[in-house]
């Protein structure tokens, strides 16, 4: 496992890239630019991570690395690391990396944009908290 | 290091493995079953969500190919491997496929006649079944649409107990996979199994194999174990089989022809509610372009719904909100590409390079704008589009445009239908077994899963495996 052999800062760095990317998804899903008590937004995140750590090793460290290298670009593009920008510029951002050329990056925007919505979703589901986000009578 | 010894080792205990030591042991052989993945209950989560992802899925699901278009595959790993995990749809094949696959690596006693009644049995030992009462909403909508464009479409049987009222008490409980069915027999009849046990490797000594090596985990602690059997079968799928015997120094046509069924998904919108969860997998296919094209629904909970709607269809709250009104259906085809399997030097992680070619492309693209066309034809208001990033298809003409020009690399494909990584047959040029599935070159090493299929069975495949595990199994037994 991939995870074993990331040192401590990189893990948690690797957390709030992930926890950003996260906040980005959902706020997507939802279409709006913020997301005041919007439920299971770390424990999203928590599972993004699991999975994208629990991937066949070669494939892990491609993602994590490109999750990192993600999160550094956005110095040159943005001016901050991708993880304090703001919500809105971080869906921006996103938006952009899914116009880019195919390659491992297709892979890396597919992960996220498929995965996230799953993970938050499928928790939404798990506990019951759907009506809170769609609506009464939604479950 | 733990040693075990064995008359009969199965290495696997998915539909292949359960089969294999289930047969072995009531005929009386002293069999140990070892299965890489744990044992768990088959309601132990509900089916097709993240908790069993996390238990039963090798990689929680995320495994993918290397090609023009990364497609993800699916494999179960846990004890009774992807009959645990995946829509428990049981077909017989077209007697023209068996004849076909007969001819092509010339099967000795591979006559349809001489397998249906291994099918029969299957059917029997499974519980295969049709829903009572009928099978659902969604299910009714494709006969319609179908219907009206002149299509047939036929119910398919399950892997499944109907008992209880219907539709289905529970999306789990009725499911007759191999841990509810063939797994306890084959421990009844003293069979011992071993889950948490990963085998790394055959021991050989010349012609025969002697037994093999691996680890298991017990309460989070890895321990080497050895095995010394007898007779050895692997069944660990169309992946890891190949991948075990090239790790064991067999490599002759041993993982370079893998074969899949690649699947496309869609989400349609109606204006009436056709989602009705208590159904599980609806169980409706079209008929009517099959062998090469099967066309039917999935699952559709709220975070499926999500995952395949894609990051573009607008208000998606909406949409979800909507989810009775919404259903996700696929397209899966017979596979044109054929992929190697190898390990990667050093990280031991398998590396699967598979073209999706442009004849999948133009086939997957046919049978998109079929099921379009059939959709709308039964009142969908729109569709999702299968490319990331496109918008919603509202009309026909949107349909052709987008179905004639599917991307290479911008549309999630996947699968959980693999095989052919080891054909079996008699022509030794191409293939990696006999026709009983004894590996070239060895006295008593064998194959009973997937991975012997000479080609597509264009339907799914678990009955088949089943119903072949059994023929070699018993020609195993009976030599």
């Amino acid at each position: 496992m991939l995870s074993r052999n990331l040192s401590p800062p990189t893990r948690l760095r690797l957390r709030q890239v992930l926890t950003a990317i996260t906040e980005a998804e959902v706020a997507d899903e939802l279409g709006r630019d913020e997301l005041e008590g919007v439920p299971m937004l770390a424990e999203t995140a928590e599972v993004l991570e699991r999975r994208l750590l629990g991937m066949p090793g070669h494939f892990s460290a491609g993602m994590v690395a490109l999750t990192l290298l993600f999160d550094r670009a956005a110095v040159l593009t943005d001016g901050a690391p991708y993880r304090l920008l703001p919500l809105a510029k971080r869906r921006v951002a996103i938006a952009r990396l899914r116009g880019l050329p195919l390659g491992p990056l297709g892979n890396f925007t597919t992960f996220f944009d498929k995965m996230a919505p799953f993970i938050f979703w499928s928790h939404l589901e798990e506990t019951g908290l759907l009506d809170r986000v769609l609506g009464e009578g939604s479950s | 290091m733990k040693q075990f010894s064995s008359e009969v080792l199965v290495i696997g205990s998915g539909p292949g493995g359960a089969m294999t030591a289930c047969t072995a042991a009531e005929a009386g052989r002293d069999v140990l079953l070892v299965e890489e993945g744990s044992h768990h209950a088959v309601d132990s989560a509900p089916s097709f969500s993240l908790a069993e992802m996390d238990q039963k899925y090798r990689n929680g699901g995320l495994n993918v190919t290397f090609g023009g278009t990364s497609i993800t595959y699916l494999e179960g790993r846990c004890v009774g491997g992807g009959s645990e995990i995946n829509a428990a749809l049981y077909h017989r094949p077209l007697e023209r496929t068996l004849r076909e696959w007969q001819a092509q690596t010339q099967i000795r006693g591979f006559e349809p006649e001489a397998l249906w009644p291994h099918f029969e049995a299957v059917e029997a030992d499974c519980n295969v079944s049709l829903v009572r009462g009928g099978n659902g909403p969604a299910s009714a909508l494709l006969r319609r649409g179908a219907g009206s464009m002149g299509w047939s479409t036929r119910e398919i049987a399950r892997f499944w107990n109907y008992d209880g009222d219907a539709p289905i008490e529970g999306l789990s409980r009725g499911r007759q996979s191999m841990t509810v069915t063939l797994v306890p027999r084959a421990l009844r009849a003293g069979a011992r199994l071993l889950p948490d046990t990963r085998v790394l490797r055959l021991l050989r000594d010349g012609k025969r194999v002697t037994g093999a090596v691996g680890e298991r985990t017990v309460n989070g602690e890895r321990e080497k174990v050895e095995f010394r059997a007898g007779e050895v079968f692997v069944c660990a799928g169309a992946v890891q089989t190949p991948r075990l015997l090239r790790r064991s120094g067999l490599t002759h046509n041993v993982g370079d022809s893998l074969q899949l069924h690649p699947m496309i998904r869609i989400t349609a919108r109606f204006r009436e509610p056709i989602n009705d969860l208590r159904y599980g997998v609806p169980t409706e296919q079209v008929d009517q372009f099959k062998p090469e094209l099967t066309l039917g629904c999935s699952y559709s909970s709220i975070p499926h719904l999500a995952l395949w709607m894609g990051a573009s269809l607008g208000n998606k709250p909406d949409r979800l909100r909507d989810w009775r009104r919404t259903v996700i259906f696929y397209v899966a085809a017979v596979g044109t590409g054929v992929g190697r399997i190898r390990d990667l030097p050093l990280v031991g992680e398998p590396l699967i390079r598979l073209p999706l070619t442009s004849d999948d492309l133009a086939r997957l693209g046919e049978g998109l704008l079929r099921l379009g066309q059939l959709l709308f034809a039964a009142g969908a208001e729109d569709l999702s589009s299968p490319v990331d990033g496109a918008p919603a298809i509202c009309d026909v003409a949107a349909l052709e445009r987008v179905a004639r020009a599917l991307p290479q690399g911008r549309m999630p494909v996947s699968t959980i239908h693999l095989f052919s990584s080891v054909p079996m047959g008699e022509d030794q040029a191409r293939t990696g077994t006999d026709s009983f599935g004894l590996v070239w070159g060895c006295d008593n090493l064998r194959v009973n899963d997937a991975s012997l299929f000479p080609a597509s069975p264009a339907v799914n495949p678990q009955g088949t495996v089943l119903a072949v595990a059994r023929r070699n199994v018993m020609h195993f037994l009976h030599r």
